[in-house]
């Protein structure tokens, strides 16, 4: 975990060069750890706290979806690759783009808005309301 | 006959008992079996037939011994007038007649022979059984091994206004109903419009469900064989996503008794929680398939001492999930005002009794009329 500076209403990650694609960095945002990914070009920001039993979830490995449906024939098929991050302890999956669990639907993760600013990444200190 | 001292159920709808087994012995297959295999079922039948255990046809290795002075016996019906009679002591109105030998059907191994008798049992059903016009209805039955001939079977019968769902026969099977090789057999049901029905029965095998030979007597035996029966198969069904693909395919488990399932209720969302990467075909938590597409019959009811317990069992799953099963003739057959036991409201005792079966086998019924009238809706 990085220290980085921090003012009332974002903390500054570093520049983007140091957060290539696929990446992430774990920062402190006052008293709770906030994982801050890179997919694809673009920046999410969500706590190091899995909703299901508090496990460290921004620890997990990020993957893809497997999917299986009328669409692929009934087969497996690998989907949103990057796009979503496993919880180390129990394996419960999440979205990086929305903070929804894939299952059950009635945990999701708060995101931190991120922007970038001359060329560092920021992250709001207030997550977004939903 | 029904017992003596058995009253007809006097609640408001209609009664309809979705397990009633018929006397499907060997010689009474023989004038509808093709040769040769009629002559497999003469040999079979100059033995007296011992309950769920003839050789050749409900195979069961019964390695414990009778205690004295034995399991009682099963009442006896042997055409469908008495058949009707005893439904008519009991207040059905309508009743869906399952095979109780061939409940054990999976473990007919020999291809050519299973599937003579799987036609033979539809021509016995349809010709002798089934009569709409009395409010009895049969079920079809599918061949694990043939299931080109099934799927013939299904096509050929489904028609029949008084068939009303396609028996997934339950000991035996391996690979279990869920293997994709399963899925024409689930494709031609959804297809014909018939839910499908996994039925336990009490069969010791040498395949699934395993090991039971090591337990001592009917008691242990009994106790596990059906929920694991009936918890096996739904896991398999679930795990390979079959609800999920056939959306329109409906499931009745019996058998089993009821207070199983809130523990599967709980069980397969928590695992699917953390395994839902391996299940990607489901888009909901099991549980939403199951209080979906899936129905449970009562047979046998549990009798707890404090029946709230069971109550708040139904009531998890949804009343709207329960149909009532007999059981009948066999000698634990339950009795359409044994539901009263729960402490639910009227309209969740009628839709249990007899409003859920309605809507799930397409029958209608007129509640109480004293000759039972049922036709097809």
């Amino acid at each position: 975990m990085s220290t980085n500076t921090e003012t009332a209403d974002h903390v500054v990650v570093g520049p983007v060069s140091e957060l290539p694609a696929g990446s992430h960095k774990i920062i402190q945002i006052r008293n709770i750890e906030v994982g801050v990914y890179n997919v694809d070009g673009k920046f999410y920001a969500l706590p190091n706290l899995c909703p299901h039993q508090a496990g460290p979830l921004c620890e997990g490995p990020v993957g893809g979806e497997m999917i299986c449906n009328a669409s692929t024939v009934w087969r497996f098929k690998w989907h949103r690759d990057g796009e979503i991050l496993t919880c180390p302890w129990h394996g419960l999956e999440f979205d990086l783009t929305t903070g929804n669990c894939l299952a059950p639907k009635r945990f999701r993760v708060r995101q931190f808005p991120v922007e970038v600013v001359d060329g560092d990444i920021r992250v709001g200190t207030r997550p977004i309301s939903r | 006959m029904a017992k003596e001292g058995e009253s007809p159920d006097k609640s408001g709808g209609p009664i309809i008992d979705i397990s009633v087994h018929l006397p499907d012995v060997p010689k009474a297959l023989i004038p509808h079996c093709e040769m040769p295999w009629r002559k497999s079922l003469e040999i079979m039948s100059r033995l007296p037939p011992r309950p769920h255990d003839v050789s050749g046809y409900s195979p069961s290795i019964r390695s414990d011994p009778p205690i004295p002075p034995g399991t009682p016996e099963d009442e006896k019906i042997g055409t469908s007038q008495e058949l009707r009679a005893g439904l008519d002591r009991m207040g059905t109105d309508a009743a869906v007649m399952l095979p109780d030998h061939l409940l054990h059907f999976a473990l007919l191994a020999h291809f050519e022979f299973s599937s003579a008798v799987m036609a033979a049992y539809h021509r016995w059903v349809t010709s002798e059984w089934i009569d709409p016009a009395k409010g009895l209805y049969g079920v079809l039955i599918a061949s694990p091994f043939n299931r080109e001939a099934t799927i013939d079977e299904i096509k050929r019968h489904a028609d029949h206004p008084g068939v009303k769902g396609l028996l997934l026969p339950m000991p035996g099977m391996n690979p279990l109903w869920g293997h994709v090789r399963h899925d024409p057999i689930l494709s031609a049901a959804e297809e014909a419009g018939l839910p499908v029905i996994l039925q336990t029965v009490s069969a010791v095998t040498p395949s699934f469900p395993t090991n039971m030979e090591q337990f001592q007597n009917q008691f242990a035996k009994k106790a596990l064989l059906h929920p694991f029966q009936a918890m096996a198969h739904m896991t398999s069904l679930i795990h390979t996503g079959v609800p999920a693909k056939h959306p329109k395919l409906q499931f009745v488990f019996g058998g089993a008794g009821l207070s199983w399932l809130p523990y599967m209720l709980a069980r397969l969302d928590q695992i699917h929680s953390e395994y839902r990467r391996e299940l990607p075909y489901l888009k909901e938590p099991p549980s939403a398939y199951l209080q979906r597409q899936m129905w449970f019959s009562t047979h046998k009811i549990e009798t707890p001492q404090d029946a709230a317990w069971l109550t708040e069992a139904i009531r998890k799953v949804g009343a709207d999930r329960i149909m009532f099963a007999s059981g009948w003739p066999f000698h634990d057959h339950d009795r359409p005002s044994d539901v009263d036991a729960f402490a639910l409201d009227a309209d969740e005792r009628a839709r249990i009794k007899g409003g859920t079966a309605a809507e799930v086998f397409g029958i209608k019924a007129q509640a109480n009329t004293g000759t039972k009238v049922g036709q097809s809706a």
